[in-house]
């Protein structure tokens, strides 16, 4: 009995921290403006400028004639790349607040707390994750504007989505943060691994669902189509495509599959290299 | 108190991200609603005979030339009809001629298919279709019976009804236009015909025969206008002036007199 009030208290004091370092991240990333500023604007510069200036090259102009193989706008086709792209970057660089503790002796107080090293690090990644999903659902204000027409399920389902993809894109911030020790090596690395990673996968061109495997490598070069195809952030896009759009290149099951598999193996990476560090 | 303060001033900055956002999403995303009000009309492309959609009669002009013409008076523009000899004759859509210089929407049987939406950016939907018999007489069974196959321009599922009319053994005799197949099941030459459903109800209507849809198996499709992909602000502007339509009873009152009964339309 007694062994099991004190289990009980131990349990309460880890869901007590991890709530605690939760709070912390959101509220910290709601009082930084810059991230916010950021949020915003770059929805506004992909989902707007992108989308508008590029809008005449893909449109049609003669009625039969196909120029892009795919049966929506290009401004509904880059939109659910633009709510991964704000999870992709916030994700990633809320783990420089591993470095900010690190720096300034505040993740030396929590390692000496009751907190287990695993409730730690979820309550920041959790923390992390959560303002992501809020920068992504930021884009969805701009649906109407770029011809998506949202319904309750497909936000839900979105946002289901976009919580898996978040929660392994934060793990991945951890892992970079666990190895480099400033700022500013933080925001050029992690910005060396975001945009590859972003561009390669089928973000702002299609591959033709209707072409075989054979006839994408003669449209595209090889390296390119191996790139996308091995690239875990095509299906997690390629998911939410299918929720927002109804649009898949691939079986949207792989999305979530993907997505679940990567988000446990970077958060096991993660608390690896954290436990050791 | 001070917390208060905070929490609203926070609070306030998320009120004003999202407030901008939303401003950010009221900018017009093309010209293509501007360009139309430069001219001061709306070029619509279309077969020059699809009954009930176009009928080429004046005084009875078809269900899309008049849904058209209600929406051009709605938006306060002309409407220029561009009526096409090609469209539905010819199966290479690019020998039709049609650009989005010569007309910003195409009517009279676009159907809300994949392949449709790869070449435009479908309106609202505001009739369903699907293949569908018609006969002088009513039938329980089309097995082992010559049938006249009107496909036109629909764009529906021709495969599926190739299948489908393959698994009944009958005799197809392929139509090339709505008086071919009125004349030959006129003349007893063609048992039925099998051609596009709101054809199929008009054709039953006009010459007191009976019609009915082919079973669920072949897929029912909801029939729009086809706008050229990226013409956002013209599309928008179309679907208020459809939604205007409807809330006044004008679309409904339109499709049930063309003999469109029981239609299911919805934007």
């Amino acid at each position: 009995m007694k062994g099991s009030g004190i289990e009980r208290s131990v349990l309460m004091v880890q869901l007590g921290g991890l709530y605690g370092l939760w709070l912390r991240e959101v509220k910290r990333a709601f009082r930084d403006r810059g991230q916010l500023i950021g949020g915003i604007s770059r929805p506004i510069l992909w989902v707007v400028i992108l989308g508008i200036g590029l809008n005449p090259y893909f449109r049609g102009e003669v009625f039969g004639k196909v120029n892009f193989v795919v049966p929506f706008t290009y401004l509904q086709f880059i939109f659910p790349a633009v709510i991964a792209l704000n999870i992709l970057f916030t994700s990633v660089q809320s783990a420089v607040s591993v470095i900010w503790d690190r720096e300034f002796g505040f993740l030396r107080e929590v390692l000496v707390s009751p907190l287990s090293r695993g409730t730690i690090l979820l309550g920041k990644v959790l923390g992390g994750a959560t303002v992501a999903v809020m920068h992504g659902s930021l884009v969805l204000l701009l649906a109407k504007f770029a011809d998506v027409n949202l319904t309750w399920i497909k936000v839900l389902e979105a946002l289901g989505l976009m919580s898996m993809l978040a929660f392994a894109l934060t793990s991945l911030g951890v892992v970079i943060a666990n190895h480099i020790r400033s700022f500013q090596g933080f925001g050029i690395f992690s910005n060396a691994v975001i945009l590859p990673l972003y561009f390669t996968s089928s973000s702002v061109f299609p591959l033709d669902p209707a072409l075989s495997q054979a006839q994408t490598r003669v449209v595209y070069p090889e390296w390119l189509v191996t790139m996308v195809e091995w690239n875990p952030l095509t299906y997690a896009i390629d998911a939410l495509r299918g929720a927002l759009i109804g649009f898949n290149q691939f079986d949207p099951r792989l999305g979530i599959l993907i997505m679940g598999i990567s988000g446990i193996v970077l958060f096991a990476l993660a608390l690896f290299e954290f436990r050791r560090a | 108190m001070k917390r208060v303060y905070r929490l609203a001033g926070e609070l306030g900055v998320l009120g004003l991200v999202i407030v901008l956002m939303l401003l950010v999403g009221l900018v017009p995303p093309d010209t293509s609603l501007a360009e139309m009000r430069k001219t001061g009309a709306l070029k619509v492309c279309f077969p020059t005979n699809y009954p009930p959609l176009v009928t080429g009669d004046p005084n009875q002009p078809g269900i899309d030339i008049e849904i058209l013409f209600a929406v051009s008076d709605y938006i306060g523009v002309e409407l220029m009809l561009s009526p096409n000899d090609a469209m539905g004759r010819d199966f290479n859509l690019l020998n039709w001629g049609i650009t989005r210089g010569n007309c910003q929407v195409l009517a009279g049987g676009f159907v809300d298919t994949e392949i449709t939406r790869s070449f435009l950016d479908p309106g609202p939907h505001y009739a369903q279709t699907g293949w569908a018999i018609v006969g002088i007489d009513p039938l329980d069974n089309i097995e082992d019976l010559t049938i006249g196959v009107l496909t036109n321009i629909s764009g529906l599922d021709r495969i599926g009804l190739s299948k489908y009319l393959r698994s009944k053994n009958v005799k197809v005799r392929i139509m090339h236009n709505s008086q071919e197949l009125i004349d030959g099941l006129a003349s007893g030459e063609l048992d039925v015909g099998v051609t596009e459903a709101l054809l199929a109800g008009w054709l039953a209507l006009e010459n007191d025969w009976w019609s009915t849809l082919l079973p669920d198996e072949l897929a029912q499709y909801n029939l729009v206008f086809g706008l050229w992909k990226g013409d956002l602000t013209l599309k928008r502007e179309i679907v208020k002036a459809l939604q205007k339509l409807e809330a006044d009873g004008i679309l409904g009152e339109i499709l049930l007199r063309y003999g469109v009964p029981n239609i299911r339309y919805s934007l």
